[in-house]
């Protein structure tokens, strides 16, 4: 009998492994599977149509892709389904999950060459459709586009342990909705599982991190054969980004009998709802922009930033009402015509949390000069210049040498610039601008000539122009009318001054007209070409100094102009005419949040050489250092990370003279509210300097609060014997030492970590011993 | 239930009022002290040393509150219990 059972258990397995290697063999005898080039995801590949039922499938089978490394599940919108990324195993695709696939719906499957997606793919035959069958789906391919051999075959789908069964279960995930936001961590779930063949079994609620990892799972039991809507209650745990996706089961649960959704739902937990964000759609380059943010928050928000195109800007909050708050921010857009992403990001609770975010598009902001009798479609004159004789009046073809124009349409912090030449003689010039009927700001250098007239410059700064077309009529002097003229600028020491801007003009047609300006070099000079039998007015000005005029015939080679420094103020008084501003200076600085540290230097009496500043931990590790040369605002985004403090040191140099300051902020956890915040905040206002007490001093009231309570609990409960007020002593500077973390100030040589606790324990140590000895 | 017994009782129920109405009260208090902290700059090191000592009143706020709303519940209990 035992003989009889051992030959009919040989049977059965024999017969099992010979059934599963007829099914591994027509599922890997599957040839002719040729791969081609092909740009698009669109109409290659093997498409299908599911019919009937769905089909659930996790491996892809195919024997001759040599080159392919991943298969990709692409949807009727071109859309990938699933891929099986770098999963593939010999000739077997596998993706990362089963996937219920739509009935009465069309899907591709593709294959990449290398990682490269879509490279190489199947071809189909257009419109072709193919039925599931069970075994995989019936295809129809050819080779190569020049050689469309049919040939036909099977595409074998399935998982070989859990081939493809009749009946299908499919999920709707119904709420929260995809991209939902929640201030609640309890939130619902709610999803419907819908049989096919089978009565439902269980379903399952998964929730991954926003990285993936999962977070959760909760599986409820349900029955019945008809569509189910099954609820899930679940607290979520820290403000992310979650996954989440519900796993009906049908049935034997095998194949196609457990389905997920087809595509997980996002669902964000946050301190911070968006309820609308107010914008133009639409703007130009360098324009100045207001973009605001209505958000509800739990508690009140903090250090709010504008973050547009990945650039950070500081954003205000204003509170509206109870929970809302308005948060905007005005910037200059940046140059480049593309779509800029934007969101606020702002701290609630020590937790820095995003608005939702928004798209702008930047249209083209540009200046041309042509000479040209019209502007291009879509562009208007804004300022056209003409030449002409100084002397009498004839219309003259003008060169420019150089036109260097900066240009903007906000405030300037962000510009454009026109540099462009033209050597030929033209009777005019135009700048053109688009968009049509906005007003530009601009900053403009011309160095113009003509044939037997020598060049000239002209320069001006802050000029405003519009679609009001200005004209501007440029003077030139004959060669031999004429000579060059230089004016050099000193101060009352007679060194020569730089940056000082000259213009002269003189009486043409009854009206006084600038033919000439510029800005002085390190030489102090400024040359003009002028007729010595002309009278010209002449203006020099710079910051700080009188300015000079005087109206002469310019009939010598050279001037002397001796600017002097306007009254008022100390010779060597380098923070006359400066304001300096930091940032963050309102709001708390939380541990492990990042800040834009600001440091702005402005200077309307001083030629500012530059300006710089450092920011450092309490540790000493510098985080970072800013410096430039021309007044403005330096920025550093910075994160507090685990400092206790920290501190900017900065200066700014004028005249080869440094002026220097610092400031220091203290770090704290507004999301933490016990007493260790208190003695947190205790011990680094103490150090800080409250009420002038140093490091010394801090350790001397410690020793005495030591010293004065050992001694109260001495007398008030009795104990005298030395061991035991040892010990206390010994708890006492734990205490402080240890739990408090006033160790850097207890032991601030720090060669031996927690020194004074050490020796104490062991006095106390000794002396309990010498005491029991007694 | 003899009178010991009853004011036991009693004492556990005030008890347990003043620790609930203390928690509700408890987030307020927390809203309150981020406002003030924000409002003084107590994370600015250039404060004067009077507003850090107000913000350190405020650190040892939301402490004391849970010291008092303890302190009172047991003293309730214990109260109850020795009556």
């Amino acid at each position: 009998m035992k003989k009889i059972m051992f030959a009919l258990v040989f049977v059965i397995i024999l017969l099992s492994m010979v059934s599963a290697y007829t099914m591994e063999s027509s599922l890997t005898n599957w040839t002719n599977f040729t791969t081609q080039s092909s740009t698009s995801q669109s109409f290659s590949g093997v498409q299908f149509t599911v019919i009937g039922s769905g089909i659930s499938f996790n491996t892809v089978n195919v024997s001759s892709i040599n080159n392919a490394t991943s298969a990709y599940l692409v949807n009727a919108s071109s859309s990938v389904v699933l891929n099986s990324a770098y999963n593939r195993t010999g000739n077997l695709f596998v993706f990362p999950k089963n996937i219920n696939l739509n009935t009465s719906a069309s899907y591709w499957i593709q294959f990449d060459a290398n990682g490269s997606n879509f490279n190489y793919a199947t071809e189909p035959v257009a419109g072709s459709f193919y039925p599931v069958l069970s075994n995989g789906i019936n295809y129809t391919g050819r080779n190569t586009d020049n050689n469309p051999t049919i040939l036909n075959g099977l595409f074998n789908i399935g998982n070989l342990t859990n081939p493809i069964l009749a009946g299908v279960i499919s999920v709707a995930l119904n709420s929260p909705e995809d991209n939902t936001q929640t201030n609640l961590n309890l939130t619902s779930f709610n999803a419907t599982e819908t049989p096919s063949t089978f009565s439902l079994v269980n379903a399952t609620l998964y929730t991954w991190f926003n990285n993936g990892t999962l977070f959760n799972t909760s599986t409820q039991t349900i029955t019945g054969s008809v569509a189910n809507a099954t609820n899930w209650s679940l607290n979520l745990p820290i403000y992310n980004n979650y996954l989440w996706n519900v796993l009906g089961v049908q049935g034997n649960a095998n194949g196609t009998n457990s389905s997920y959704a087809l595509n997980n739902n996002t669902l964000v937990f946050t301190p911070l709802i968006t309820q609308g964000i107010t914008f133009n759609p639409f703007t130009y380059e360098t324009a100045s922009e207001t973009f605001y943010a209505n958000i509800s928050s739990i508690s009140i928000p903090t250090n709010a930033f504008l973050i547009y195109n990945s650039s950070t800007y500081p954003a205000s909050i204003i509170n509206i009402a109870g929970n809302y708050y308005n948060l905007s921010s005005t910037i200059d857009i940046q140059p480049g015509v593309t779509n800029n992403t934007f969101y606020f990001n702002t701290s609630i609770r020590g937790f820095t949390t995003t608005t939702n975010s928004s798209s702008q598009g930047v249209y083209n902001a540009s200046l041309l000069m042509t000479s040209s009798a019209a502007c291009n479609s879509g562009w208007l004159p804004y300022l056209n210049l003409t030449f002409q004789d100084e002397i009498n009046s004839t219309m003259l073809n003008g060169t420019m040498g150089t036109a260097n124009v900066t240009y903007w349409l906000g405030t300037g912090t962000q510009t454009k610039n026109l540099l462009t030449s033209n050597s030929s003689g033209n009777q005019f010039y135009q700048l053109c601008f688009a968009p049509q009927n906005r007003t530009i700001i601009t900053n403009y250098n011309f160095e113009y000539g003509a044939t037997g007239y020598p060049g000239r410059n002209i320069v001006s700064t802050n000029v405003p122009l519009t679609s009001s077309i200005t004209n501007n009529v440029l003077y030139l002097l004959q060669q031999s009318q004429g000579q060059i003229v230089t004016f050099q600028m000193v101060n009352s020491a007679t060194q020569p001054i730089s940056g000082v801007y000259g213009t002269a003009s003189r009486v043409i047609n009854g009206v006084s007209t600038v033919i000439g300006s510029g800005i002085s070099g390190n030489d102090g000079g400024i040359a003009f070409f002028l007729n010595p039998l002309s009278q010209y007015s002449f203006s020099f000005s710079l910051a700080r100094y009188t300015t000079f005029t005087e109206t002469i015939f310019p009939t010598q080679s050279g001037y002397t102009v001796t600017l002097s420094s306007t009254a008022g103020g100390g010779a060597n008084d380098y923070t006359r005419g400066i304001t300096q501003t930091i940032q963050p200076t309102i709001g708390e600085l939380t541990n492990g949040t990042y800040y834009l540290f600001n440091y702005s230097v402005g200077s309307t009496y001083w030629t500012l050489q530059n300006f710089s500043f450092s920011l450092y931990g309490n540790n000493g590790t510098l985080i970072g250092t800013q410096s430039s040369t021309t007044p403005g605002t330096l920025t550093l985004n910075a994160s507090t990370s685990n400092y206790t403090s920290l501190t900017m040191y900065y200066y700014y140099g004028i005249n080869g003279t440094i002026t220097n300051s610092s400031v220091t902020w203290i770090i704290s956890n507004p999301g933490s509210y016990g007493i260790l915040t208190l003695f947190t905040d205790f011990k680094n206002y103490l150090i800080g300097g409250l009420f002038g007490a140093n490091a010394f001093a801090v350790a001397l009231i410690i020793y005495l609060v030591i010293f004065i309570s050992t001694g109260l609990i001495a007398w008030k409960v009795g104990y005298t014997a030395p061991g035991t007020v040892i010990a206390v002593f010994t708890g006492l500077v734990i205490i402080f030492d240890v739990a408090l973390g006033f160790d850097s100030v207890m032991n601030p040589a720090n060669a031996v970590p927690y020194f004074p606790s050490i020796f104490m324990l062991i006095l106390a140590i000794a002396g309990i011993l010498r005491d029991n000895q007694r | 239930m003899n009178n010991k017994a009853q004011g036991l009782f009693m004492g556990l129920v005030f008890a347990v009022v003043i620790w609930i109405a203390g928690i509700l009260f408890l987030p307020i208090v927390i809203s309150l002290v981020d406002t003030g902290r924000t409002g003084l700059q107590c994370s600015l090191g250039s404060i004067t040393d009077g507003t850090k000592l107000m913000c350190l009143m405020m650190d040892g706020a939301i402490p004391y509150l849970i010291w008092t709303i303890i302190s009172l519940s047991i003293g309730l209990i214990i109260e109850g219990r020795l009556r």
